[in-house]
């Protein structure tokens, strides 16, 4: 039988649960889905951490913690996840450039002639080309809008990492751009 | 238009790019209902098995006594690991005497270096914490990755078994032409009942090596460490860090080869806050300046080394950090170089970083830090910045926020000052007192209660020409005088307080002004304060240090005079020549 302080944590944790879902679910999905490149997978990554944070309420206890928590949990799971699809791959055969940008939905419509708008494409695919951990951090960094310590804290690496993380993930983007223009 | 013009604004492009992407993605409106159904589930489940895990986590053990057993007579199995170990069941039949733990590590260094820190762990993985420190090679990648900072070192090359331990060896593609992968460190895990724990790192190809001091041995600074030589014009730097964390106390280079004779190298290290460290060796490569080999042991701290006072503060000289000798006064090196603009003050050490405002007397200053180990050439990092308008005056480093006290530089602005909390942990907000007008105002740096709080912290309030001891709640508060006192017994007969801090056990020790001395006392949870050492004389107390065990003080004066205070008896008064107001150890 569960005691009376158990009743209120599991309590405390549903209430927790609807708040920390209302405020910031469709952002933890959009933040899983740019470093998954998959919404589905994106969703079940945000739900195993809303069910893991939910079983950690009793050390939680409190909504920014356990929004920092969802955050390390999105990041950490995604990268289970990338892991595990990048061993699915070595067993498929590579896909053509040209399905990989059919597949990816980023090749240009014939209406869509803006300049800034190619750019922004060939951003995004230059960054689904990035090491996990140098993508992580630009994602953090420039959609999440976090700062170096929050970043360090979300990978649960050190700063000195998330700025080593950072340069070089800017700088290959940069070649890369320079290289397509 | 060059590439350069072109992407000027690149940081730009990147952000709206990553939002204009974001914006497509539209979550499916089922979440809630499923994130509830599976809680649901899981609470049925766990509701069922807790009756039987007090027996469970008995027969647990059990079966990591056994699977030990198992492991040694399979040594050649990679799937025969403990951290396999079967979930505890609901059993009639658990044994009722308890089996013994296994032993712990003696030479472990990551991710755990206790016993109590791998319980803590084993908890949060039944409930659906992280799990990479139950897989070898992830634990091995994690260390190198993060706790080492080698980010090139990215390759699992190979995974050997050696008895109960695993050997991973991790490499890197050469940066060069070649883009050749080679190994650069095997390292060394042990099992230990789910989780993998590294207990050291050898270069794969056996040439560099540590011949003193041995795993696991005392290390009192400064540590001589030797090995053969090998190579040609070798340069390997040797660093003494934290098990814990990523502080590193100290490190040098040895350059060697060529023939020569076996190398040793010694290193000075700063006073260790924890009794485990690390010796970690990087040797670096010729053909792109990254790491060619790595070898690393756990070094133990003499318990007389915690009782040293740290061999180092921190204080301004010409207008740069500097790192000066703790027994003498002297300086020693540099850590900052000569900024535009200048105006750098009050230097706080928290972790193996200098903290320090620049731009005082400006209305564009912020708080900054640098390295303890930087060599004089660095240009610090921002921390915060004040808010448009206002000055960073005073401010305080803690465990999981940093506060600070801004004034504005206009006295007509509303509100006149402000005590702003800015936390460190992502998506929380921040927290602001306004100070409508001045006084009241905050004398001098305030100090968090403790090594481990979160939100308490104490500042000297000074309303008018009194002075008070007052306890704020960083997330809590509105108010600017929210009425606590942080040392009750302390009272205005025992001189006016000037500067304070707070040691990591929560004591407080505050500089008192009395008129015909500056006395340090110290303050505990009962709020009666107790003197701790006197300096006769009618100067008045500028900044106060206290080490984290409380066993050590440096206090300064108006006129630039340093004492240190050593735990016991009269302090002494260093020989600095030149006056220095704010130190920090």
């Amino acid at each position: 039988m569960d005691t009376l302080g158990q009743v209120d944590t599991r309590r405390d944790a549903d209430e927790a649960l609807v708040a920390l879902y209302t405020a910031h679910y469709r952002s933890l999905v959009r933040l899983a889905a740019l470093l998954l490149h998959d919404t589905a997978a994106a969703e079940d990554v945000v739900q195993d951490a809303f069910v893991a944070m939910h079983d950690s309420w009793r050390r939680l206890r409190d909504t920014d913690k356990a929004l920092a928590y969802l955050r390390q949990a999105v990041v950490n799971r995604s990268r289970s996840r990338l892991r595990h699809l990048k061993v699915v791959e070595r067993k498929t055969p590579p896909a053509t450039p040209e399905s990989a940008q059919i597949h990816g939905g980023h090749v240009p419509s014939a209406e869509s002639g803006a300049l800034h708008a190619l750019e922004r494409q060939h951003v995004m695919a230059a960054l689904r080309g990035l090491p996990h951990r140098q993508r992580e951090v630009l994602v953090l960094r420039y959609y999440a809008d976090m700062s170096e310590a929050q970043i360090a804290e979300a990978m649960g690496i050190s700063p000195g990492a998330v700025k080593s993380h950072a340069s070089r993930g800017i700088a290959a983007l940069r070649q890369t751009m320079e290289l397509s223009s | 238009m060059s590439p350069e013009d072109r992407y000027d604004d690149f940081d730009e492009l990147l952000r709206s790019a990553l939002r204009d992407e974001a914006d497509t993605i539209t979550p499916a409106g089922d979440g809630l209902s499923r994130i509830q159904q599976r809680v649901q589930q899981r609470g049925f489940r766990q509701r069922w098995m807790r009756p039987a895990l007090a027996l469970g986590s008995v027969a647990a053990l059990a079966v990591i006594g056994i699977g030990a057993a198992v492991f040694v007579s399979n040594s050649g199995d990679d799937k025969v690991t403990v951290g396999n170990s079967p979930s505890p069941q609901p059993s009639d039949t658990a044994p009722t005497v308890p089996a013994a733990a296994p032993d712990f590590p003696n030479l472990a260094i990551f991710p755990f270096t206790t016993a109590v820190a791998e319980q803590g762990w084993e908890q949060d993985y039944a409930n659906g914490g992280t799990q990479w420190e139950a897989d070898p090679a992830q634990v091995a990648t994690h260390w190198v990755q993060d706790y080492l900072n080698q980010p090139s070192v990215n390759r699992v090359v190979d995974t050997t078994d050696d008895g109960n331990d695993k050997l991973v060896t991790l490499g890197r593609v050469l940066d060069a032409e070649s883009h050749q992968l080679f190994k650069v460190t095997t390292v060394r895990l042990t099992p230990y009942v789910n989780s993998w724990i590294v207990v050291g790192a050898s270069d794969p190809n056996d040439f560099l090596s540590i011949s003193s001091p041995d795993p696991g041995g005392t290390a009192i600074t400064p540590v001589t460490v030797s090995g053969p030589a090998f190579g040609v014009e070798e340069a390997v730097k040797f660093d003494v860090r934290d098990a814990t964390s990523t502080t590193s106390y100290g490190s040098n280079t040895v350059t060697f080869g060529n023939g020569h004779p076996p190398w040793h190298v010694s290193v000075n290290f700063n006073r260790p806050s924890s009794p485990i460290g690390v010796l970690v060796g990087v040797d670096t490569s010729p053909a792109d300046g990254g790491p060619s080999r790595i070898v690393a042991q756990q070094i133990r701290f003499s318990p007389a080394e915690a009782h040293q006072p740290p061999p180092y503060f921190y204080a301004i000289k010409n207008d740069r950090i500097t790192q000066f000798a703790s027994r003498t006064g002297d300086s020693i090196k540099y850590l900052t170089s000569q900024q535009p603009g200048g105006g750098l003050e009050d230097p706080q050490v928290y972790g193996s970083d200098v903290y320090y405002l620049q731009g005082a007397g400006t209305c564009a200053n912020a708080l900054m830090k640098v390295s303890t180990s930087a060599d004089g050439s660095d240009n610090g990092d921002i921390v915060a910045s004040p808010d448009t308008g206002y000055a960073i005056l005073q401010y305080a480093i803690g465990n999981l926020a940093t506060v600070v006290f801004e004034q504005a530089c206009d006295p007509a602005r509303t509100p006149e000052a402000k005590l702003v909390t800015i936390p460190s942990l992502p998506g929380a907000n921040r927290n602001v007192i306004d100070f409508p007008s001045l006084p009241p105002t905050l004398e001098t740096d305030p100090s968090f209660d403790g090594a481990e709080s979160t939100q308490l912290m104490t500042a000297i309030l000074r309303t008018g020409t009194e002075s008070s001891l007052t306890r704020y709640d960083v997330y809590g508060d509105d108010s600017p005088t929210p009425g606590r006192n942080a040392c009750s017994g302390l009272g205005p007969e025992d001189g006016q307080p000037k500067a304070l801090e707070s040691d990591s056990g929560g004591t407080l020790w505050i500089a008192l002004q009395t008129g015909s001395s500056m006395d340090v006392v110290r303050c505990g949870a009962n709020g009666k304060p107790k003197l701790a050492f006197t300096v006769q004389g009618q100067d008045v107390p500028v900044d106060i240090d206290v080490t984290g065990d409380g066993s050590a003080v440096l206090l300064t004066d108006d006129h630039g005079k340093v004492w240190r205070w050593d735990g016991s008896g009269n302090p002494d008064e260093l020989s600095n020549n030149i006056p220095l107001t704010h130190v920090s150890w």
